[in-house]
């Protein structure tokens, strides 16, 4: 039996691309009902900047008779997926949606895409964003906000904004995004979908347009943790195009299984309960505790009290990095050149001030602050102290639990507009996640609840370095028990 | 530690931006409150080690030049002459 438009998309990534290797779905009817959805949706929704609907309808056909003579046999072979465009895609825009980079089309294919395209997965466009990623409401983008398909008053998150709101309003099937100190997992977490940030190092950033980079990590945003898992087996792996990809990291794809948790033992910082965490939130992640009982996990308390430096010491090395990071957009080789300037040191200054919005210019400034002579010790050299004290508290804590069990953010969505004019309180809202990038560790975010309002609330489970299978075996037997 | 106008035009200096008065006043406000904040940081006593890097020398790729795929698409983003980027005139 053929299935309807409809069905198609309620599919997990999975699910389609057996029904594509059953025959019971072709890949271009798969493109096409998520492009009519695209059609329908987007405009409101705001969740693409590029719409790649000739590309990939022919790529559809292309990847059809692939898979038909045997040549293209990946597990994910025939799904769509879309791309945050902070993501290299050669001949297709990638903006960093940013006035900056409005009509740059990259000249490459970051490491992910040419992986993702070898699998048979077909790009459907790319996703809108904070711009450069610096953002927690989407509400940054050049391009306007995103709305969220729960509630369109309130923001998707950010800064995957697109991704989240794209995989929970079915216009893609699972997304690529990046994460540098929550961007993947919180507007997961807004939009009641799932999202993975990887260990640092185990996908390769070549072509990830650079923001932090000793933090920057491509993730996944999918429906569930098994679709995560699978793109996570395609896209991770030694690259040697990014040095600080692992080589020695393998996934061990076939051990993830939900099972029984009966041994395992989670761990919760009795901090993650005391730092502005609304009642919903709170209670979600107590009752998230049990469900985790109930799989035969055992539940602890103990103290971190590093977690006060999480967002200091994240602002402070993010922000150095990003003015180091962004020095490259001048207006000579790529992006907006002002058409006021007359001398070279006008075209630096005018393009950099014409083309990069507030939130990106105002941790460009205190970047240079925080690197400057005069204050480098007093921020950025106890910022890195931060860093490796919260490491090795997360090393410590790893050696009693398999995993640490948290929030992903202190409240659920905010309505839209709320939060722009006090960027404080915005870079507040990402304790729970810093954490995580610091550290280097995994984390995924996972649906678990809603809250008074409707709007839905995550929870975040984080392992050790290079814990994936572990960590999504225990997420997607969550999943399964949580039956939402 | 208080980011005033002179701090504020050696920042622009440093990321080469220039802003304009209601940005001034605007960026000055969050970045006073924002250096308040982080500035809880001075709190740590030992200073952690300077520049640590996540991967080992060692593991380095061979510093070996190979083709680049196509050069031309690289200039296709930027105004350029005779292959060449194009920038204002800096020399008389």
């Amino acid at each position: 039996m053929r299935c309807g438009m409809n069905d198609i998309t309620k599919m997990t990534a999975l699910e389609l691309s057996a029904a594509i290797r059953q025959k019971k779905i072709s890949v271009t009817e798969a493109v096409n009902a998520y492009l009519d959805n695209i059609e329908k949706l987007n405009p409101e929704l705001n969740c693409y900047i590029t719409v790649c609907r000739d590309e990939a309808l022919s790529r559809a056909a292309e990847v059809q008779s692939g898979i038909d003579s045997g040549r293209i046999c990946g597990r994910l072979a025939g799904v769509p997926i879309a791309i945050k465009d902070n993501i290299c895609t050669k001949g297709i825009k990638t903006t960093c949606a940013s006035k900056m980079l409005e009509n740059f089309v990259a000249p490459y294919n970051a490491t992910v895409i040419d992986r993702i395209n070898a699998e048979g997965m077909i790009i459907l466009g790319k996703l809108n964003m904070d711009e450069f990623a610096m953002g927690s409401t989407g509400e940054t983008s050049y391009f306007g906000s995103v709305k969220n398909p729960v509630n369109p008053e309130r923001s998707a998150g950010g800064s995957s904004s697109g991704a989240a709101a794209a995989v929970a309003a079915e216009l893609a099937p699972i997304a690529l995004g990046s994460d540098t100190g929550g961007s993947v997992r919180q507007p997961a977490s807004y939009c009641g979908v799932t999202g993975l940030k990887p260990t640092y190092s185990a996908v390769s950033r070549y072509g990830l347009i650079a923001y932090a980079s000793s933090l920057d990590q491509i993730g996944i945003i999918g429906k569930n943790s098994a679709d995560c898992a699978a793109l996570f087996d395609v896209i991770s792996g030694a690259d040697e195009r990014d040095m600080t990809c692992s080589k020695e990291f393998a996934f061990d794809y076939n051990s993830v299984r939900a099972e029984n948790l009966s041994g395992k033992r989670i761990g919760i910082a009795n901090e993650f309960l005391n730092v502005g965490l609304s009642p919903a939130v709170k209670q979600n992640l107590l009752d998230s505790a049990k469900r985790f009982e109930t799989l035969g996990a055992s539940i602890d308390y103990f103290d971190l009290p590093e977690l006060k430096y999480a967002v200091p010491a994240y602002y402070v090395i993010a922000c150095a990095e990003a003015s180091s990071n962004l020095a490259r957009y001048d207006g000579v080789r790529f992006g907006h050149r002002s058409e006021a300037a007359k001398t070279l040191d006008e075209m630096f200054v005018f393009s950099r001030s014409e083309g990069l919005g507030d939130e990106v210019r105002r941790r460009i400034m205190l970047g240079s602050f925080v690197l400057s002579q005069g204050y480098y010790d007093a921020y950025y050299k106890k910022a890195v102290t931060a860093k490796q004290l919260i490491t090795k508290a997360f090393e410590k804590a790893f050696e009693r639990y398999d995993f640490i069990l948290s929030p992903v953010t202190p409240d659920t969505a905010p309505v839209l507009g709320e939060s722009l004019g006090n960027p404080l309180k915005m870079y507040l809202s990402d304790i729970y996640t810093v954490t995580a990038n610091l550290a280097g560790i995994p984390a995924v975010s996972l649906p678990c609840g809603y809250d008074g309002n409707g709007m839905p609330v995550g929870i975040q489970l984080m392992a050790k370095r290079f814990g994936e299978a572990e960590l999504l075996s225990a997420a997607t037997a969550f999943g399964k028990e949580a039956d939402l | 530690m208080t980011v005033d106008n002179g701090l504020l035009t050696q920042l622009e200096a440093l990321g080469k931006l220039s802003l304009d008065a209601e940005e001034r006043e605007r960026f000055a406000k969050d970045l006073n409150e924002i250096l308040d904040y982080v500035g809880m940081l001075s709190e740590l006593s030992s200073d952690g080690e300077d520049g640590v890097c996540p991967v080992s020398a060692d593991s380095l790729r061979a510093d070996e030049a190979a083709p680049t795929e196509n050069p031309e698409a690289l200039l296709e983003n930027a105004e350029t002459a005779d292959g060449c980027f194009r920038v204002p005139r800096t020399v008389e």
